[in-house]
């Protein structure tokens, strides 16, 4: 597996490059090779010359590092438009995804940033209001849990063509009026669920990584990585327990 | 004048300090939030002593507060400090609530108080400290700190103009902190152990800050910290007006050189989070004009709090507190890093589990992919205890950082761990711990582990 990471040196927040870690052991302990590029901000990306890459990856970033995120991939707007049209792996954590948005509100009324414009929903950011939560819900028929922390939501222009990647059971969606979280639009997946997702659901990684024909992969330590799983499952799903913090 | 409503919030608030403790609750918030519910602007109305310095920023600051605290006692000033309070906006008015006569006029001439840095805007316009000194700015809890350029952010909403900084000039992130006002850099300069390679998964500044691309490190010490420049824009770390050099720990001591001099200070500990702390506590006292002779002699004075570290003999073993601030991978792997290049062999006792907030959420471990548990994968550390509510989540790290899974013991309940760990004779066992007050858990399990090295018999070797 080739997988392209996208700005590493600044798309690195909340322990998330755990997620590529933890893929590309697994990858490689149950017999396979996975090469990981890494992008730097400004540079030319692999994915501008190169048609063998099996997933796009970037994660949680800076509001600052965000800007020049959106300004390094600008120039490569069209080619992203025509990878995503031909269905093309992305997966994008935390505000990564906002980038493909058509704009961020940083305040009410106040100054935008204009983003990739790839898909219609815009983002509100609201610096003075960090909404932390935890999550649990499904992708498909299988449980998935997480946590968020942000300080922005993405809107969609219109919620019911809207493609969600996660359907929620308990916990907030892709902003406080939205039930279900993530985005799906062919190969490409944003969340906001933190973890590392795949790090915090090795179910979901094997079953994400069979999708890409990567089949029978078995997460790293399973035993100990599922038992934490199921356990965090259930205690999510206490009754008594809220899922805001 | 400041008006009825200040002397009722003043008065009230002393009355329910003696109230609090005499029914054991902790006085040291609730005065000042009561002071301010009453009088909103009474931080801002509180008589304050002639010399305010504010301390601040991600690790460090109590024992920051403390040392420069100590330093000033030796010196003779009768100082007002939130050394065992709280730190925020309702606490640091307790602090002044607590060092004000009942007219109101401050009994102090000097305060250090130690303020939260997200504080910074409910705190410091009020507070106008003449110095804002700054540890370092790193990640922190993920729901509360977000990423150390948010709170560089919050803090730069609440300098006011005439506050002079001290700053870690080795850490670029806090340098970027109220550009337009007066910066007093401290710092140490290169040592034998700094490398220019990255060697943390825990890299806060990879970027230039003016223009993005990547800076190139002349060198680092870990982390962010250590000098750096941008071939792109030209942008540099800032040169120290107090330098930190020659450490000798055979001695006990740093060489700090200024515009004056060089000069050889007692250090409080020989780690260099603490050295960077006796750098920082020069620098202040020297640019408060004591001369280097008299804050050669208040450093000797200077203590690390024995909350932060203590160690006790017990039998043939010791026993370590660590106090390393849970959903902190600075704070985890920096108390990691001493403790791997002490001498003998190790068992670690990990109680991280954010226990504060486990009955009610569960807190973010992703910061368990910033920290560094590779090192606790080392021949010399024996077990690794893992326990608590998120204990199978350190099991799966450490196993991921390649220790192997026989010296990793996973039991949920902390006092059972503590009973079924493995001691033997000559033993240093390290107790990790997240929290500075009690929550009964960490003395149960000391006190567990000290008796049962106790009871293995003999004396210490030392
Ligand atoms: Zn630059």
């Amino acid at each position: 597996m080739i997988i392209e990471v996208l700005f590493p040196e600044v798309c690195n927040l909340y322990g998330d490059l755990g997620n590529i870690e933890y893929i590309s052991r697994s990858l490689e302990a149950s017999g396979e090779t996975c090469e990981v590029i890494n992008t730097d901000l400004y540079t030319r990306p692999a994915f501008a010359d190169r048609d063998d890459i099996d997933l796009i990856y970037m994660g949680p970033v800076t509001e600052k590092g965000q800007v020049r995120v959106i300004e390094s991939l600008k120039p490569y707007k069209d080619r992203l438009m025509q990878m995503i049209e031909g269905g093309q792996r992305f997966f994008m954590t935390g505000n990564a995804m906002e980038v493909f948005g058509k704009y961020i509100e940083c305040e009410e009324g106040g100054p935008r940033i204009e983003c990739l414009g790839i898909f219609p929903f815009m983002t509100k950011q609201r610096m003075m209001n960090r909404t932390s939560s935890f999550w649990v819900g499904q992708y498909g028929e299988t449980d998935v849990v997480g946590y968020k922390s942000q300080f922005t939501h993405i809107y969609p222009e219109d919620t019911g063509s809207f493609k969600s990647l996660f359907k929620t059971e308990k916990g907030e969606g892709i902003n406080p009026g939205f039930k279900d979280e993530g985005i799906r639009e062919a190969g490409f997946a944003g969340t906001y669920l933190l973890g590392p997702l795949f790090v915090l659901n090795p179910v979901l990684m094997k079953e994400y990584l069979a999708e890409m024909g990567y089949k029978d992969i078995k997460p790293l330590y399973e035993e100990t990585a599922v038992e934490a799983y199921n356990k965090r499952l259930a205690e999510y799903r206490e009754p008594g327990r809220s899922y805001k913090y | 004048m400041k008006g009825l409503r200040f002397c009722l919030a003043l008065w009230l608030a002393k009355l329910s300090i003696p109230a609090l403790k005499l029914t054991k609750h902790n006085a040291t918030d609730y005065p000042g939030h009561l002071a301010i519910k009453i009088c909103p602007d009474f931080l801002d109305k509180i008589d304050k002593p002639e010399l305010v310095i504010a301390v601040t920023g991600t690790n460090g600051k109590t024992t920051c507060t403390n040392m420069i605290c100590d330093a000033f006692e030796a010196a003779g000033r009768k100082v007002l400090c939130n050394r065992y309070g709280s730190n925020i906006n309702s606490g640091v008015s307790t602090c002044l609530i607590s060092g004000s006569t009942l007219t109101g006029k401050c009994k102090y001439d000097t305060a250090i108080l130690e303020t939260d840095e997200r504080s910074a805007p409910r705190i410091y316009p009020y507070l106008k400290p003449d110095y804002i000194v700054v540890t370092n700015l790193f990640r922190d809890s993920i729901m509360r700190n977000a990423h150390p350029e948010y709170i560089q952010w919050i803090i730069n909403k609440g300098v006011p103009e005439n506050s002079k900084l001290v700053i870690n000039g080795d850490d670029l992130i806090s340098c970027g902190i109220a550009p337009g006002n007066k910066h007093i850099y401290y710092g140490i300069g290169q040592i034998a152990s700094d490398t220019t390679e990255e060697v943390n998964r825990l890299v806060d500044l990879r970027v230039c800050p003016e223009c993005g691309r990547k800076l190139v490190f002349d060198y680092r010490r870990y982390h962010h910290i250590g000098r750096a420049h941008c071939p792109e824009c030209g942008f540099k770390s800032p040169d120290y007006d107090y330098e930190g050099h020659d450490i000798d720990k055979a001695a006990g001591t740093v060489q700090v050189t200024d515009k004056e001099g060089t000069r050889a200070y007692k250090i409080a500990n020989d780690s260099l989070f603490n050295i960077y702390n006796t750098v920082m506590t020069v620098a202040l006292m020297r640019d408060l004009g004591f001369s280097a002779d008299e804050v050669q002699s208040l450093m000797d004075k200077v203590k690390i709090p024995a909350t932060r570290f203590s160690r006790v003999a017990a039998g043939p073993c010791t026993v370590t507190t660590q106090l390393a601030k849970e959903m902190n991978a600075l704070a985890v792997t920096r108390a990691t890093d001493y403790i791997r290049h002490q001498e003998g062999h190790k068992r670690l006792f990990l109680l991280l589990s954010c226990y504060k907030v486990a009955k009610n959420w569960s807190e973010n471990m992703g910061w368990l992919y910033d920290c560094d548990f590779e090192m606790m994968n080392d021949p010399l550390i024996d077990t690794s205890v893992v326990t608590g509510p998120r204990a199978l989540d350190f099991k799966l790290r450490l196993l991921l950082a390649g220790v192997p899974e026989e010296k990793i013991l996973c039991i949920e309940d902390e006092r059972e761990a503590a009973r079924q760990m493995d001691i033997a004779p000559g033993d240093s066992i390290y107790i990790y711990c997240g929290m500075v007050e009690g929550f009964g858990v960490v003395d149960d399990c000391r006190k567990i582990i000290t008796e049962r090295c106790e009871a293995l018999g003999g004396k210490e070797q030392a």
